[in-house]
């Protein structure tokens, strides 16, 4: 193949685990992962449980001095990063820091610290604001503080675009290592929406599930008994490479996966007529299969969004069936973050992140509350907490607010 | 006790240089622009003076000290 984008190295710091590895682990230990939302003023504004990550030592990574520079996603982006490139042997100081790309989805910045500087501002006056705010509130700041972290210079860019950030993210980074223009890039996506103040633009979109009992119902998309969606934080970061990169490096067995085609695609409306949507939804899969050299059929697992809510669900599902037609049967379906919650800007990434550890583990992440539920769809769900199946390639479907779809087909094989 | 206050200061940046009396802020201890307007915050906050960061960029901890005890 022709300029293949490969991915390298994953790396993840989430509500199932601070690296990649316990990530996976976890994921598939059967732990449901969403633990109470405890946040002042936020009565019922807020949604019970959310995916939360605790115990990370960005101490170990990060400079005290650039530590005091970052809000929560960057930092978060520098250890998932760091992760994965660990994962894949990168040694910085051997690759030419002028060749390697900064790719990020996010969807709302660093909004804990935009809220304490609008404390500050109302109650001490602006001149005691922190400094820091001015580059470390919006999406961007991630991009820039890992810049700061791995001094890494090449062409990079923040991806904003609601649930489909990460995925574009990546995408874009694989556009950019295939045109040339850099050889490998970190890339991925982080999110941090547990914050009052961020919490309160999510609740407007009305995803959210406000009323679950326990962390089991939380997050149920693509059954009846849905009620929205569950949010988390995290961050999730892959290294692309070029085969010139890897060549390079003489790297070839640290090859996890491919990345194929892509589709992006607009509803242009705000609320189109849902055969609209599916029509778009549909036309995303297309092109990412048309710009793909794998076949249809090869396609053995669908990550989906879920949503969690009747609309965006059928949406999905239908824009599979019209694409795929009877063979959608042969696919198993899956929707690993209904387990940890949705990084809304990240979820992209991580998406991609488990199915590209999906397949090298031959085991796909189930939807553990299938068992006790009605499925009102005709996919094929990975019943239960996981089950054994090879499969050599996957496509990862985001959708997001205004009728954005994205989907990214990506292959296990190797070189 | 000035110099102890003003030292902790820029420790709380995360400077690990040696800082002492003669250390200039840009100069030696590298304090980006973001930094000297943490410090100029800070010292706001301490001693209840306002040193714009841009002559901040020129002063020397020394400095710092005497500009704290002329508004004393």
């Amino acid at each position: 193949m022709k300029n293949t984008v490969f991915v390298t190295g994953v790396g993840m710091v989430g509500p199932c685990g601070n690296s990649a590895g316990a990530f996976w682990e976890g994921l598939l230990s059967g732990r449901n992962y969403m633990t109470p939302l405890q946040l002042e003023g936020t009565t019922g504004t807020a949604p019970p449980f959310a995916g939360q990550v605790r115990g990370m030592e960005p101490e170990q990574i990060i400079s005290k001095r650039l530590l005091k520079k970052c809000s929560r996603f960057s930092v978060m982006s520098i250890l998932a990063a760091k992760d994965a490139m660990d994962d894949a042997h990168w040694e910085l100081d051997q690759m030419s820091r002028e060749r390697i790309g900064i790719f990020v989805g996010n969807n709302s910045g660093g909004w804990e610290s935009a809220r304490n500087g609008l404390r500050v501002l109302h109650t001490e006056g602006a001149p005691f604001i922190d400094p820091n705010l001015a580059s470390n509130w919006f999406p961007a700041a991630a991009q820039g503080h890992m810049s700061l972290a791995f001094d890494i210079k090449g062409y990079s860019k923040t991806v904003i675009a609601d649930r489909s950030s990460g995925l574009l993210a990546i995408a874009y980074a694989a556009r950019a290592i295939r045109n040339g223009i850099i050889d490998a890039a970190i890339v991925g996506g982080a999110e941090t929406p547990l914050d009052p103040w961020a919490l309160s633009f999510y609740n407007t979109e009305g995803l959210l599930n406000l009323s679950a009992d326990r962390p089991q119902t939380a997050y149920r998309p693509f059954v009846e008994g849905r009620s929205g969606l569950a949010l988390a934080e995290g961050a999730a970061f892959l290294c692309l490479e070029s085969e010139r990169s890897l060549q390079k490096r003489e790297a070839s067995r640290r090859v996890r996966a491919s990345i194929q085609g892509f589709g992006f695609t607009n509803d242009g409306q705000a609320a189109a007529p849902p055969e609209e949507s599916i029509a778009q939804c549909a036309r995303a899969i297309r092109l990412a299969i048309g710009h793909s050299e794998t076949q249809p059929e090869r396609i053995g697992y669908l990550s989906l969004d879920g949503a969690a809510s009747a609309r965006e669900d059928g949406i999905e599902c239908s824009a599979i069936q019209e694409v795929f037609g009877s063979s959608t049967e042969a696919k198993w379906a899956g929707c690993p973050k209904t387990v940890f919650g949705n990084t809304i800007g990240a979820a992209g990434a991580f998406d991609v992140a488990l199915s590209v550890l999906a397949m090298n583990h031959g085991e796909l992440p189930g939807l553990p509350y299938l068992a006790e539920s009605v499925q009102d769809n005709g996919l094929n769900f990975v019943p239960g907490i996981s089950r054994r199946t090879a499969v050599e390639s996957s496509l990862i479907l985001s959708r997001g607010r205004g009728g954005v779809s994205s989907a990214l087909v990506v292959n296990a094989e190797g070189l | 006790m000035v110099f102890e206050k003003v030292k902790a200061i820029i420790e709380d940046i995360g400077i690990e240089d040696e800082i002492i009396e003669s250390s200039r802020l840009y100069d030696d201890l590298a304090l980006d622009s973001t930094e000297l307007a943490l410090v100029s915050t800070a010292l706001a906050k301490a001693f209840g003076i306002f040193i714009e960061s841009r002559v901040l960029k020129t002063y020397s901890v020394a400095q710092v000290i005497e500009a704290v005890a002329l508004k004393a």
